[in-house]
């Protein structure tokens, strides 16, 4: 009978473990993710970061350690630099892939669990994370950021009713590249300058084009894909597709016409970006152009061009435009604020923190590291001698706008994928159609927006 | 007394599991039919809108039914295959010609456990446009002039998700169909033997008779797991580049299925938690109907 009443309550406690245990495994923060890592863990470092942020110290007096969320290690030398100069400063790297940061901040915010101190935010999704208004405004105290320190088309793009809310880390200043030995075959030179003054605009382009395609059988197109060609002139635009919930048509249909021209001229092809045959189209003879972000050279075209000297770099007819690079915010719930903006800080904008990113391969936003010639110069294997820190930041740079977007345009850059698809296969699929689809996919995803 | 006590013993015991269902089950499915009456961000306030996320499914210009017939014409496209040649393979496994019997269930079955990502990327690498080996081999042997477009145009985009989820799930329905074969009386065989039943007459009415409860469980679960369809035509349609200029849907939206929608709708290009909600309600009530056919459909000879 004891022994009965003991199995029981023996029973009941270990039911009780159980839950307990169970309850305390469902537990926990960001803290304790398995997926982190310290990194450059300084000798009398505390973790508990806590600071009171207004309070100006100096370097060494400040300690503790931020958390981050990243999908890459932070720049090395950079955090080297950074740690010398802030010995007490712990960053904690949590990885989280570039595709699920969005997703992570809604469900971390919608369960109200703790935010990082510093978030690398991608330029694709960055309309949607600044659309959920979590992040402190950089130019107020105690940051006081000052703008001009950036680019100037770096201001729209990184702010949020006037101000600042996030600081960009790489540049993404973009150009088009070139083959070298086709534009010499088919223009007689190979000369970016001569490039540039022969091509003033898309029109001046697609005439010269359509006679390389005559000229080669059909073998030699300008670009690989629309896609491409999108990418570029949507970058160029002058305006905003969206005056607050309110879609520019005429911006829209501009594009989209030029689209059509370009398709119709049958100079451009039908590969989609990111796929294996684009990739390989980069180590092959059949396109002369491509589109080139600044950090094309090293992730794209290098990977997949083994061949030395082939490419050159040269400014797009109508101008430079801005394509992907990524930006760092902090967020208002952020425990650790003064120090993930002391990394900013250093990283972002000032000379020691530009120096050592370009030793990374990052280029910096920080505008005044280019007064000095010598620290654009910057030439890549693909391109011979050419170099392209001067032609990106020099003369690229001169004619390059930004324009605001806003979380519709994501809406919209969903509906151009399909229409951009359809205008690739379908010879008979024209502007009006195009309006017509993307009004229709508008509505399907979005009906507050609106369209005149 | 005692008996009382010990009749909550066995509740103590259950409750991790209940607590964790309560937790993690239950209550966010009153939660989300709570959220699908609402306009949400995840991050704003909810709104409460009543019915109007329901009421958008039925609009024209919603994706919800498209989507919805997307992953019915892919259930039809492959369910009854993947259940005839399932069977056929299990017949064969089963049957006194074949040797090596565990070889062949574990090369029919293998596909099963391949991962989606990695029967996604596969498949998008076999059917590429340009650089893929179908279409290689095709030019090769001179069967088309031109490469085929197949993961840019709607009715061959169809066809290779079909291929793919035939081939991923046809090893899965071998092995139920194994098991039921493995569970039929060997006298009931020996005894049609007797009679003078031909092999066809046999399977007629024997085999097929009392593998019915195994045909029930895999067309029910054939028919919910179907319209749970995500990663394979989403990996494979959807690029991997990292480049954000695929497709959601794949092209004319000719592969978007439910889920796809849903997850779109409130994880991906918008963040409209109500409207995903309503969808994954919507979903709930389609496949619950589609499950209750399917199991009346097979039994409707044992209800007369």
């Amino acid at each position: 009978m004891l022994n009965a009443r003991w199995m029981r309550r023996l029973g009941i406690i270990l039911a009780f473990t159980m839950l307990v245990g169970l309850l305390a495994a469902c537990g926990g923060n960001g803290d304790s993710s398995s997926n982190s890592n310290n990194t450059n863990a300084p000798s009398g470092g505390t973790s508990d970061g806590k600071k009171d942020a207004t309070a100006p110290q100096s370097d060494e007096a400040l300690q503790g350690e931020f958390t981050l969320w990243s999908w890459e290690p932070e720049h090395p030398t950079a955090l080297a630099e950074f740690n010398k100069k802030y010995p007490n400063i712990k960053m904690k790297v949590v990885n989280v892939a570039a595709g699920d940061i969005l997703t992570k901040l809604q469900t971390t915010v919608a369960s109200g669990g703790e935010l990082p101190d510093v978030i690398r935010i991608e330029r694709d999704p960055k309309v949607k994370i600044f659309d959920m208004d979590i992040f402190e405004n950089l130019e107020a105290e105690p940051y006081m950021a000052d703008p001009t320190l950036l680019f100037d088309f770096d201001h729209e793009t990184f702010s949020k009713d006037g101000h600042l809310i996030a600081i960009p880390d790489d540049m993404s200043i973009s150009g088009i590249a070139y083959i070298k030995d086709l534009t010499s075959k088919y223009w007689g030179t190979d000369n970016p300058e001569e490039l540039e003054a022969m091509f003033p605009d898309w029109d001046t382009l697609l005439e010269k084009g359509k006679e390389v395609v005559q000229e080669s059988g059909g073998e030699v197109k300008l670009f690989p894909g629309l896609g491409d060609v999108y990418t570029i002139i949507r970058g160029q635009r002058k305006e905003s597709f969206f005056d607050g919930d309110k879609l520019n048509t005429e911006v829209l249909q501009g594009i989209i016409t030029s689209l059509v021209k370009f398709r119709d001229s049958g100079t451009v092809d039908k590969l989609d970006q990111w796929t294996p045959a684009w990739n390989a189209s980069f180590g092959g003879s059949n396109y002369i152009f491509a589109m080139s972000p600044i950090w094309m050279p090293q992730y794209v075209i290098g990977p997949n061009d083994k061949a030395d000297a082939r490419w050159g770099l040269m400014v797009p007819p109508a101008g430079g435009y801005i394509k992907g690079g990524s930006s760092h915010a902090i967020p208002k719930e952020a425990k650790n604020k003064e120090l993930a903006w002391k990394w900013i800080e250093f990283s972002s904008l000032t000379q020691e923190g530009a120096n050592a990113l370009k030793e990374d391969g990052v280029f910096t936003h920080y505008k005044r590291a280019y007064d000095d010639p010598t620290f654009s110069n910057w030439t890549w294997p693909n391109f011979g001698t050419q170099d392209i820190g001067e032609k990106f930041f020099v003369d690229i740079a001169a004619v390059t706008t930004d324009v605001s977007e806003n979380v519709n345009d994501v809406v919209l850059g969903d509906a151009m994928n399909i229409v951009i698809q359809t205008l690739a296969k379908d010879k008979s699929f024209g502007v009006e159609q195009a309006m017509d689809r993307v009004k229709k996919e508008i509505k399907a995803k979005e009906p507050k927006i609106i369209i005149e | 007394m005692s008996t009382i006590k010990r009749k909550w013993v066995p509740y103590i015991f259950l409750s991790p599991y209940i607590l964790l269902y309560v937790t993690f089950g239950f209550i966010p499915i009153l939660f989300s039919l709570y959220v699908s009456f609402t306009s949400w961000d995840g991050i704003k306030d909810k709104t409460f809108i009543g019915l109007d996320n329901y009421i958008f499914l039925f609009n024209p210009d919603s994706y919800f039914f498209k989507s919805v017939g997307n992953t019915l014409l892919f259930i039809v496209m492959t369910l009854p295959f993947q259940m005839l040649f399932g069977l056929f393979i299990a017949s064969l496994l089963y049957s006194r010609f074949v040797k090596w019997k565990g070889f062949y269930q574990l090369v029919n079955f293998l596909p099963y456990i391949v991962t989606p990502v990695a029967v996604g990327l596969m498949f998008n690498l076999l059917f590429d446009w340009q650089t893929g080996f179908v279409n290689k081999v095709l030019v090769l042997f001179g069967w088309v002039s031109e490469e085929i477009y197949w993961l840019g145009e709607p009715g061959y985009a169809r066809f290779v998700i079909a291929l793919m989820l035939f081939w991923k799930g046809f090893g899965y329905t071998m092995v139920f169909f194994l098991a039921g074969l493995a569970n039929i009386p060997r006298d009931l065989y020996e005894a049609a033997q007797v009679d003078g039943a031909s092999a066809f007459d046999m399977f007629l009415r024997i085999t097929m008779p009392l593998l019915k409860p195994v045909i029930t469980f895999v067309l029910i679960t054939g028919i919910i797991g179907g319209f749970q369809l995500l990663e394979e035509p989403m990996l494979l349609l959807g690029g991997f580049g990292g480049g954000g200029s695929a497709v959601i849907g794949g092209p004319d939206r000719c592969c978007l299925t439910t889920v796809w929608n849903m997850y779109d709708t409130a994880f991906g290009s918008t963040t409209r938690y109500g409207l995903g909600s309503a969808i994954a309600y919507g979903l709930c009530m389609i496949i619950a109907l589609a499950s209750v056919t399917g199991y009346k459909f097979l039994n409707r000879g044992e209800q007369e």
